[in-house]
C-alpha cells in the first residue's frame, strides 16, 4: 500500500524534453570569470605558499591568452603534464593534501587546471562551482567582517557570471550586476534564517583536510624578564568582554587571571606542573564553581589562542568552559582552533579558597640565591616586621619610596645576579620584573608566594558597552599568602599607579607623545582620556567600528551550540532539547511555507469598482425571484430577459441597465467629476430599486 | 488552433547535473564548516543554499503563467521541413528570459518582455507522405544560473500537416494514347504555344507572368493575360499509365510531379485514380485537391474526408 504511492513518485517520471542544444559562452562573460579567477589567484599569494600561486598564475596566463586570441583549448597531453606538475608541487610543498593550506591550494590549483581546461559550457559551470567553494573555505583563515564582505561581493560575481553562461542570449553587464543583486538579496533573509536556527552539530569527516597547527598568539609560559615588555606594542586583541547588566568593575579590579608562575628559575618564573585533573579535591572545588555565584558576570569573545589557559577575572567563581585548577586559574582540555566564547562569573572574594590545599615548601622554594646587599635589605625589613603581612607592607613601601621607574624599555640587566642589578642599579622595569623581583623577596622573607600572569585593563568600546583587551595589556603581578588566604600584591601598581588607574591605552599614548616620564604627562593623559573636537569624533567612529566587529564576532564568527541555545531561550523556546526544538522550528517553518503555496493557489477575489459592485448589486436583487445571470449575459440581454420576467418594472431596468452601459463603457470624453456625480446617482437608483411581487 | 497554457500543475522541476554538482559542492562545504567549526564557513554555506532555493522558484516563476497558442500550419512536400506556428505569449508582468520551445528536435529560445508575444514557427523534418502531426511541445527553462531545470507537461497541438508526396519525375510523360483519356490528352506542353485569348482580373493562382504589368501602372488594377492552348490545353494524369512496374509510392510521386508540373504550365488537368477520378479543373483549390488525395492515398481514414 505505501510502496505504490512512492513508486509512482520515483518511477513514474514526466516524460523530459529533448535537452537544447548548449552555446557557447560569450567571450565578456569569459574576461569576467577570468578576472574573478585572477583575484582569487592573487589573493592565494598571502595564504600559501608563493610557489603555488606563481604555478596558478601561469596557468591562468595561457588561459587568459587562449582567451584573447580565441584559440583552441590546450591538447589532452599538455593538460595531462600540468596536472601530474601540480600535484606533485603540492606533494612537494607539503607533503600531501592534508591540511588546510594544502587543501585550498590544491583547489586553488584545480580551479585554474579546469578553467584551462574548459571549452564545453558545463566545464564553466563547473569552474564557477569550484569558484563558490573557494571563496567559502578561504574563512577559514579570515573571517573578519571585512573579509565576508570581500567574499560576498565575490560571490555576487560569481553568481553573475552563472547568469550569463545560463543564459544564451547576451545579457548587458548592468542588468546582470541587478539580476544578481536581486537574487542574492532574496537568498539573504532566508540565508539569515538558516544560519541562527540550522542545528549545530559537532563531527569530524575523514576525507577532510585537518587542522593545521597556526601560529597563534598567546602569553609565554615563562616570566623572563624584558621578554613581556617586548609585547607592550602589541596591539593584537586578545578577548573581548561583556560584562551583564553593565556592571563593569573598578579597573583596579580587572586582574585577568591567566596562569600562574610557582617556579623560579634566576629570575625567571616558570609556569609549574600540570597538575592531574581527575584528583578529588579538584572534583570538589569544580563542583562548588557555579556561574550562579560571584559579583560580576561576563561573556568572553576570545581570539584564536594556541594558549592551555582561559582568562578569568579574580578571583573566579563559575566557569561554563575550562576546569579550575588549584590556583584559580582556568585550564582547557584541548586548544581548540580559532576564536571561541566562553561565560565566567567572578568576585572581589575568594569563594573557592576553603577548598584548595597547597604545598608551602614548594612556595618558598628558589634557585637563585640572595646577593650580600640583598640579604641586608632583607634583614633589614625582617627585623622590622613582626608577621608576613607587616613584612610584606614593608617590601611594597621599599618600592613606594625609592625611585622606581616604569619603563616600556627597560635595560638589560646582568647575567648573573640580575635581581640585585635591577633592584640597586637599573631601577628601571616593565611589570614583569616588579612582579618577579617581589615575588622572590616575598619567598626570601618566608612569605610563600608565586607570579601571576594574565591581563589588566581592558580598553571600554562605545561607553563601556565591552572591555577590549589586548596583548599589550597583557600584566604580571605577585600574590603572597598572607593571614591564611591570597592576597594580590601588584609592584607595578606602586611605581606606576596609572598603569593600573588608566590602561596600558594611555600608558602607550603617553609614550608615544614622548610625555611618558615628564611633568606634562598629567595633561597629555586628561587629552587622551577625554578627547574633544576632531579627535573625540574620531574615537566615536572607530568605537562604531570596533562595535560592528564585536557584533559580528560574537553572532557569526563565535555563533555555536551555546548562543544557539541562548538566542531560542531569549525567543521563548525552553526546552532542554535544543536540536529537537530546532528540528520543530525548521519542520514549522516549512509547514508555513506550504501554507503560503496553497494560500497562493486560492483564486483572488476580483476588486471591483463603485459601479460594478452596484450593478453586481441590482443584478442579485433579481436572484430571489428565481432569476441569474449568465457569465456570457451582455447588461442589455440581461435586461431584456429581467424585463420578460417583470414586465411592469421594465423601463426601470432599461434605464439602470443603459445607465450602467453608459457609464461602464463611456467614451473617454467627460470629466471625472461629472462621472462621480453620475456614478453616485446610479448607485442610488440601485439601492432604491425593489421588485414588486405581483 | 489549440491553446495550452503554463498552470502549477502543468510544471515539472529538477536539478540539472550541474545542480547536482552544486548540491555536491555544498555537502562538501558543509563538512568543512562543520569540522572546523567555522561559522563563516556555515552563512556562506547558507548563503549558497538559500541562492539554490531562489534560483529554484525564480526558474519555477520563469516558465509558469506562459501561453502557447498553435495555428494551421501550412501544406508542404515530402523531403521539406513540416512548419506550425506558434505564438508564445507572456501575460505577466514580469520578464522571461531564455525560455527553450522544445519540440521533438526542435529547439527555439525565446526571452519574452512582459505582455510581448512571440511567434515561433516550428520546423520539423518529414519522412512520409499524409498527416503529420505535430510532436508534443515542450517549454523549459534553466535561468538563471542553470541549477534547476524546469519543464512542462506535453502540449499536443491539435495541428496537423499534410504532407503531399515528393515530386518525382521517374518517367517521362507517356505519348502513345495507351492510357484511356480524352481525345487531347498529350502534355507536350511548350510556353511558346499558347496563344493570347483576352484579358481578365487577378485571381490568385494566376502565375505570374501572365499579369500585364502596364495595366497595373495605368489602372492601379491586376489584370491578367488569358491564353488558350487550343491543341494541348489538358491533359489525363492517371494512375493506370503508369507501368505496372512501379511501386506505390514512386506512383504518387510521379503524379504529384505532373500535378504540380501541369498547374504551373497553367493546363487543365485531371487525375485518375484507381477508385474516383477528379473531373479536369486548374486553380489552386483542385491542384491542392489533387495533392491531397496524393497525399492520403491508402490511408482509409482520411480519403473519405478529401473526396
Amino acid at each position: 500500500m505505501i510502496a505504490n504511492p512512492i513508486k509512482r513518485v520515483l518511477a513514474k517520471l514526466p516524460p523530459m524534453p529533448t535537452s537544447p542544444p548548449t552555446h557557447e559562452p560569450h567571450r565578456a562573460t569569459l574576461l569576467q570569470l577570468a578576472t574573478l579567477i585572477f583575484v582569487a589567484v592573487v589573493l592565494h599569494f598571502k595564504i600559501a605558499d608563493a610557489r603555488i600561486a606563481t604555478y596558478a598564475l601561469v596557468i591562468f596566463a595561457i588561459k587568459a591568452i587562449i582567451i584573447i586570441r580565441t584559440l583552441a583549448p590546450p591538447p589532452k597531453f599538455i593538460m595531462m603534464i600540468l596536472t601530474i606538475a601540480s600535484l606533485a608541487l603540492v606533494l612537494f610543498i607539503y607533503g600531501g593534501w592534508n591540511g588546510q593550506i594544502a587543501g585550498i591550494s590544491f583547489i586553488v590549483l584545480l580551479v585554474a587546471l579546469k578553467f584551462l581546461e574548459s571549452h564545453a559550457l558545463r566545464d564553466y559551470f563547473v569552474v564557477c562551482l569550484l569558484l563558490y567553494f573557494l571563496a567559502a573555505s578561504s574563512f577559514l583563515f579570515d573571517s573578519s567582517i571585512a573579509s565576508i564582505s570581500i567574499i560576498v561581493v565575490y560571490a555576487l560575481g560569481i553568481t553573475g557570471i552563472l547568469f550569463q553562461i545560463s543564459n544564451p542570449t547576451p545579457m548587458p553587464f548592468k542588468q546582470t550586476l541587478k539580476s544578481s543583486l536581486g537574487i542574492v538579496a532574496k537568498a539573504l533573509p532566508l540565508a539569515v534564517l538558516l544560519f541562527f536556527f540550522f542545528p549545530r552539530i559537532s563531527g569530524d569527516f575523514g576525507f577532510l583536510p585537518s587542522q593545521d597547527q597556526r601560529d597563534t598568539e598567546g602569553l609565554s609560559d615563562a616570566l623572563v624578564a624584558g621578554e613581556m615588555a617586548a609585547g607592550a606594542f602589541n596591539n593584537e586583541l586578545a578577548f573581548r568582554v561583556e560584562f551583564k547588566d553593565g556592571v563593569v568593575p573598578p579597573n583596579s579590579q580587572l586582574y585577568w587571571r591567566a596562569k600562574t608562575m610557582p617556579t623560579e628559575r634566576n629570575f625567571v618564573w616558570e609556569v609549574g606542573q600540570p597538575e592531574a585533573t581527575n584528583n578529588s579535591e579538584l572534583s570538589a572545588l569544580n563542583a562548588a564553581t557555579s556561574l550562579a555565584n560571584g559579583d560580576w558576570f561576563y561573556s568572553v569573545l576570545h581570539e584564536n589562542s594556541s594558549d592551555d589557559f582561559l582568562p578569568y577575572l579574580d578571583y573566579v567563581a563559575g566557569v561554563n568552559r575550562g576546569y579550575v585548577l588549584r590556583d584559580y586559574s582556568v585550564t582547557r582540555r584541548r586548544t581548540g582552533t580559532g576564536s571561541f566564547s566562553y561565560k565566567g562569573s567572578s568576585s572581589a572574594d575568594q569563594l573557592l579558597v576553603s577548598k584548595i590545599s597547597h604545598n608551602t615548601e614548594s612556595l618558598l622554594s628558589t634557585e637563585s640565591k640572595p646577593t650580600a646587599r640583598l640579604q641586608a635589605l632583607l634583614s633589614s625589613i625582617r627585623s622590622k616586621s613582626n608577621n608576613d603581612a607587616e613584612s610584606i607592607n614593608r617590601l611594597y613601601q621599599y618600592f613606594l619610596d625609592r625611585p622606581y621607574k616604569y619603563s616600556l624599555a627597560p635595560p638589560g640587566l646582568d647575567e648573573f645576579t640580575p635581581l640585585d642589578d635591577f633592584i640597586f642599579n637599573t631601577r628601571t622595569g616593565y611589570c614583569e620584573h616588579y612582579a618577579s623581583a617581589f615575588t622572590t623577596l616575598a619567598r626570601w622573607l618566608g612569605v610563600p608566594a608565586r607570579v601571576v600572569v594574565g591581563y589588566q585593563g581592558g580598553t571600554q568600546v562605545n561607553g563601556g558597552q565591552y572591555l577590549e583587551v589586548r596583548y599589550s595589556d597583557a600584566h604580571a603581578w605577585s600574590e603572597v599568602w598572607v593571614n591564611d588566604q591570597w592576597q594580590r600584591v601588584d609592584a607595578t601598581a606602586a611605581v606606576r599607579p596609572d598603569r593600573i588607574e588608566f590602561g596600558m591605552d594611555a600608558l602607550r599614548e603617553l609614550w608615544d607623545l614622548g610625555q611618558f616620564d615628564n611633568g606634562n604627562s598629567s595633561n597629555a593623559l586628561a587629552n587622551f582620556l577625554n578627547p574633544t573636537g576632531t579627535a573625540r569624533l574620531f574615537r566615536d567612529l572607530r568605537d562604531t567600528w570596533k562595535n560592528v566587529g564585536y557584533q559580528w564576532n560574537k553572532w557569526v564568527v563565535n555563533y555555536d551550540i551555546a548562543t544557539q541555545r541562548e538566542l531560542l531561550e531569549t525567543l521563548g523556546f525552553k526546552h532542554k532539547n535544543g536540536i529537537l526544538t530546532l528540528v520543530l522550528i525548521m519542520m514549522l517553518g516549512a509547514f508555513a511555507m506550504l501554507l503560503l503555496y496553497f494560500w497562493q493557489l486560492i483564486p483572488k477575489q476580483i476588486k471591483r469598482s463603485k459601479l460594478q459592485a452596484a450593478y453586481l448589486h441590482f443584478v442579485t436583487k433579481f436572484k430571489r425571484h428565481g432569476l441569474e445571470k449568465n457569465i456570457s449575459d451582455t447588461p442589455a440581454e440581461f435586461a431584456s430577459k429581467a424585463s420578460a420576467l417583470f414586465p411592469q418594472l421594465e423601463q426601470t431596468i432599461t434605464q439602470i441597465s443603459n445607465q450602467f452601459q453608459a457609464l461602464r463603457y463611456r467614451d473617454t470624453e467627460g470629466r471625472e467629476e461629472d462621472n462621480a456625480a453620475k456614478i453616485d446617482a446610479f448607485v442610488r437608483q440601485v439601492k432604491q430599486f425593489k421588485i414588486s411581487v405581483k | 488552433m489549440s491553446e495550452f497554457s503554463v498552470g502549477r500543475r502543468e510544471l515539472y522541476i529538477l536539478p540539472t547535473r550541474v545542480g547536482w554538482y552544486y548540491a555536491l559542492i555544498l555537502l562538501a562545504l558543509f563538512g568543512i564548516a562543520v569540522k572546523f567549526d567555522n561559522q563563516a564557513a556555515f552563512m556562506m554555506l547558507f548563503i549558497l543554499v538559500a541562492l539554490g532555493m531562489v534560483a529554484m522558484v525564480y526558474t519555477h516563476n520563469n516558465v509558469i503563467g506562459l501561453r502557447l497558442e498553435s495555428h494551421p500550419s501550412k501544406s508542404v512536400f515530402l523531403g521539406s521541413q513540416a512548419k506550425f506556428p506558434l505564438t508564445i505569449s507572456n501575460n505577466s508582468d514580469k520578464l522571461r528570459h531564455a525560455v527553450w520551445l522544445i519540440s521533438g528536435g526542435f529547439h527555439q529560445l525565446t526571452t519574452l518582455a512582459s505582455g510581448a508575444q512571440q511567434t515561433v514557427e516550428l520546423q520539423l523534418p518529414t519522412v512520409q507522405r499524409g498527416y503529420l502531426v505535430c510532436d508534443p511541445i515542450n517549454l523549459s527553462s534553466q535561468f538563471p544560473i542553470g541549477v534547476f531545470f524546469c519543464w512542462t507537461k506535453r502540449f499536443n497541438s491539435s495541428e496537423r500537416c499534410l504532407v503531399y508526396p515528393q515530386p518525382l519525375d521517374l518517367i517521362p510523360f507517356p505519348k502513345d494514347g495507351s492510357h484511356q483519356g480524352k481525345e487531347h490528352a498529350s502534355a507536350n506542353v511548350k510556353l511558346g504555344a499558347e496563344d493570347y485569348a483576352g484579358m481578365k482580373a487577378y485571381q490568385a493562382g494566376d502565375r505570374l507572368r501572365d499579369i500585364h504589368w502596364p495595366s497595373l501602372a495605368k489602372t492601379n488594377k491586376l489584370v491578367s493575360i488569358q491564353y488558350e492552348n487550343h491543341s494541348n490545353s489538358s491533359v489525363n494524369l492517371s494512375w493506370f499509365s503508369l507501368p505496372a512496374s512501379m511501386g506505390i509510392e514512386d506512383r504518387l510521386s510521379q503524379l504529384c510531379f505532373w500535378v504540380v508540373d501541369a498547374e504551373q504550365h497553367g493546363l487543365r488537368y485531371q487525375l485518375e485514380m484507381p477508385n474516383h477520378t477528379i473531373e479536369f479543373d486548374k486553380g489552386l483549390t483542385h491542384y491542392h485537391k489533387c495533392l491531397q488525395v496524393l497525399a492520403l492515398w491508402g490511408d482509409d481514414e482520411h480519403q473519405g474526408q478529401s473526396s
